[in-house]
């Protein structure tokens, strides 16, 4: 049913209140439907304290809407005011038991806590969310987004703004080109994409990529970042890890798997902690220009290769707590000191799991957890 | 100093920690009495280990030192089993004796790790952690331990005075602690902004740099970033650092710059919602973001210009 919007215009009374008054429109809705909003533009201000009905208040006499009210959608569709003066805002007043789809071309977007999923999309501006229980996809050009928690599956992208979220239930996809990435605990994958830091306090499966930042990672059952530049840190990681950075360190306190880490310029500090010392634990860490740090189980079986291309002027290249052998020099050769200082190789517990320590210019310590 | 001294000056530490046997001891507490350079090293060691004593919470040992200790200590034991055949020769294993040797060269590289140790604490609590520039009496002093030397070459070589020059580069590892109103440490940060293959570090640059952009410095360094870095995220935390500035004319020029130029929709609108909430009702503004966003694509950057212009009439 479509019908024209009912503004609050009426007798000669209200005739000097239509110059300045808003338009108004209200529909039933029941629980589980889908409100829908096109604006051309202005404010989205969503209400999620409303009962049994949705309603719509644009403080402007120039906007026109058109509503239609069905069983399972109710839709409020304006075009733009020519020519536009001052802000707009789109009051909406709902029950937070439905779903909401939302899309301004050119403004803010806030809205409260909702029971159902959300999809708000703004051309440009924030976008502001409480929790909500199912899944969110919230999209803006340009401007930061903030949400609580979000029961299902997360989906938020700007072009340039900061990404806050808190708990996800499901997987995440959280991309932006030039903010900043904060999120709580994501019970499944998260993809995250940054132009700056990107912090993540848990996660299942992580894929993160900044271009200039850091990544941090507080606990995850798998990593993989890369950053243009920045420190890659994790309190704890509990699969396998593999990590990039052009300039920073990578520190990982607590890895139960795998670790694959290599930076450009700064240090790289590897605690192992493997659950299963039968697993795979292999270990490639390079460092062009730092030190090397690594903290191994003492029964782990490992063949431990540790090389400094460039060693410093005076000071150790490899420290062990492990015994190591010194790599010979090629048959027929004389042994001398400058082999032994910058390369070493150890079988520890008879061998195993290979380890590939290398640092073009700096140390590498080895030691016992 | 005769082959003794040396045994006794070896058992010095060893008396110092209570460690020597007693009859040992009164040999050795008889010949500092007669011995003045004997006497003179005990002095030094006794003051080294008061020293130590006095303050054991400032001296915190680290870890590596007992790494760093063991692999002396075996590097040395090494050498003495490279050169055991010699020791069975009758002559050399009356005065020389494994065992002593060994005892001699664990005190050596224990000596040696405490001494680098101390002399290191002792250099960091006078020293700014800047090093000190190269010395002209001792150059060596001047490349320090964790040092890397490239390119070097023998300049000249003298073989009649055995005089040799080399040139190279020596690069290591900088720490630096300061004020933002030191020079030095703006310079280290204007120097990280131009640091083109690491936006990493310019960005950890920009963030230091936005804490201070009252300077008139820091600002254009804030600007330059904001125009001229290619990294979408330096530029936007450039402009961040600048928004409250929006109202002065050179960021306001920047800011349209940004706003004509930018690639990044996020920025762009960043730049609109800051000049728009620092010039209000500005008609000259207006005209200009008029002119200037005809053509953006961004109807949300569009659209804020049609509102404030509307606002200016």
């Amino acid at each position: 049913m479509i019908r024209p919007i009912r503004t609050l215009r009426g007798g000669p009374i209200l005739v000097a209140l239509a110059l300045s008054t808003s338009a108004f429109a209200r529909c039933p809705i029941s629980d589980g439907a889908t409100l829908v909003v096109k604006a051309a533009v202005g404010d989205l201000q969503v209400d999620t304290t409303g009962r049994d009905a949705a309603e719509v208040q644009v403080e402007s006499n120039a906007v026109q809407v058109q509503e239609t009210c069905g069983k399972d959608t109710v839709q409020f569709i304006s075009n733009g005011p020519d020519p536009i003066r001052g802000t707009i805002a789109w009051k909406i007043t709902v029950p937070r038991t439905v779903h909401l789809d939302l899309v301004t071309m050119a403004g803010n977007i806030n809205v409260g806590d909702v029971d159902g999923n959300v999809v708000l999309r703004t051309a440009g501006g924030s976008v502001t969310a409480g929790h909500i229980t199912g899944k969110a996809a919230i999209i803006t050009q340009g401007g930061f987004i903030k949400a609580g928690n979000i029961g299902g599956d997360a989906e938020l992208r700007s072009q340039g703004g900061t990404l806050e979220v808190g708990d996800v239930g499901g997987n995440a996809e959280l991309h932006t080109s030039a903010g900043v990435i904060r999120a709580g605990t994501i019970a499944g994958s998260v993809f995250a994409e940054a132009g700056r830091t990107i912090y993540i306090a848990k996660a299942g499966e992580v894929k993160a990529t900044t271009n200039a930042g850091d990544i941090s990672v507080g606990d995850a059952a798998r990593i993989n970042a890369k950053s243009g530049g920045g420190n890659i840190t994790s309190r704890r990681v509990r699969g396998p890890f593999q990590g990039h950075t052009e300039s920073g360190d990578i520190r990982l306190d607590s890895a139960a798997s795998w670790v694959e880490a290599s930076t450009r310029a700064g240090n790289i500090f590897v605690r192992l902690v493997p659950d299963n010392l039968d697993g795979d634990l292999h270990m490639d860490l390079d460092a062009g220009v730092g030190d090397i740090t690594v903290y191994l189980p003492p029964r782990l079986r490992a063949s431990v290769d540790a090389s400094v291309q460039r060693p410093a002027f005076q000071s150790q290249q490899i420290i062990s707590e492990f015994p190591t052998v010194p790599v010979r020099p090629a048959q027929g050769m004389i042994p001398n000191k400058f082999y032994t200082g910058t390369r070493s190789e150890s079988l520890l517990n008879g061998g195993g799991n290979k380890i590939v320590l290398h640092t073009a210019l700096g140390k590498i310590t080895i030691r016992k957890n | 100093m005769n082959v003794n001294c040396k045994d006794y000056q070896h058992q010095i530490t060893l008396l110092l920690y209570d460690e020597l046997a007693e009859g040992a001891r009164h040999e050795l507490e008889a010949h500092l009495r007669d011995c003045g350079t004997c006497k003179e090293a005990f002095d030094s060691e006794r003051t080294m280990h008061s020293m130590l004593a006095d303050d054991p919470t400032g001296w915190d040992v680290p870890a590596d030192l007992l790494v760093e200790s063991r692999k002396a200590l075996a590097d040395q034991l090494d050498l003495v089993e490279r050169k055991r055949s010699w020791w069975r020769i009758p002559t050399f294993s009356v005065v020389f004796t494994p065992m002593r040797l060994l005892e001699s060269a664990a005190l050596i590289a224990m000596g040696l790790a405490l001494g680098v140790y101390v002399s290191n604490q002792q250099a960091r609590q006078v020293q700014p952690t800047v090093s000190n520039p190269p010395s002209a009496e001792n150059p060596a002093t001047a490349i320090p331990r964790n040092g890397t030397i490239s390119n070097l070459q023998v300049v000249n070589a003298d073989p009649a005075t055995g005089q040799v020059e080399l040139a190279g580069e020596v690069s290591q590892p900088l720490r630096f602690h300061g004020r933002m109103e030191d020079d030095t440490v703006r310079q280290l940060l204007f120097s990280a902004l131009r640091d083109g293959n690491n936006p990493g570090s310019r960005l950890k640059a920009v963030e230091v740099l936005s804490q201070k952009p009252t300077d008139e410095s820091i600002e254009e360094a804030l600007i330059n970033a904001l125009v001229y870095d290619d990294d979408a995220g330096v530029r936007m935390r450039a402009l961040e650092g600048l928004k409250t500035f929006a109202n002065e004319q050179h960021v306001q020029a920047a800011f349209m710059h940004t706003l004509q130029n930018d690639g990044n929709a996020g920025i762009r609108i960043e730049a609109i919602d800051a000049l728009l909430a620092r010039n209000p009702k500005d008609p000259k503004l207006a005209q200009k973001l008029t002119e200037a966003t005809k053509k953006d694509d961004n109807p949300y950057i569009r659209t804020k210009v049609l509102q404030f212009v509307g606002t200016t009439k």
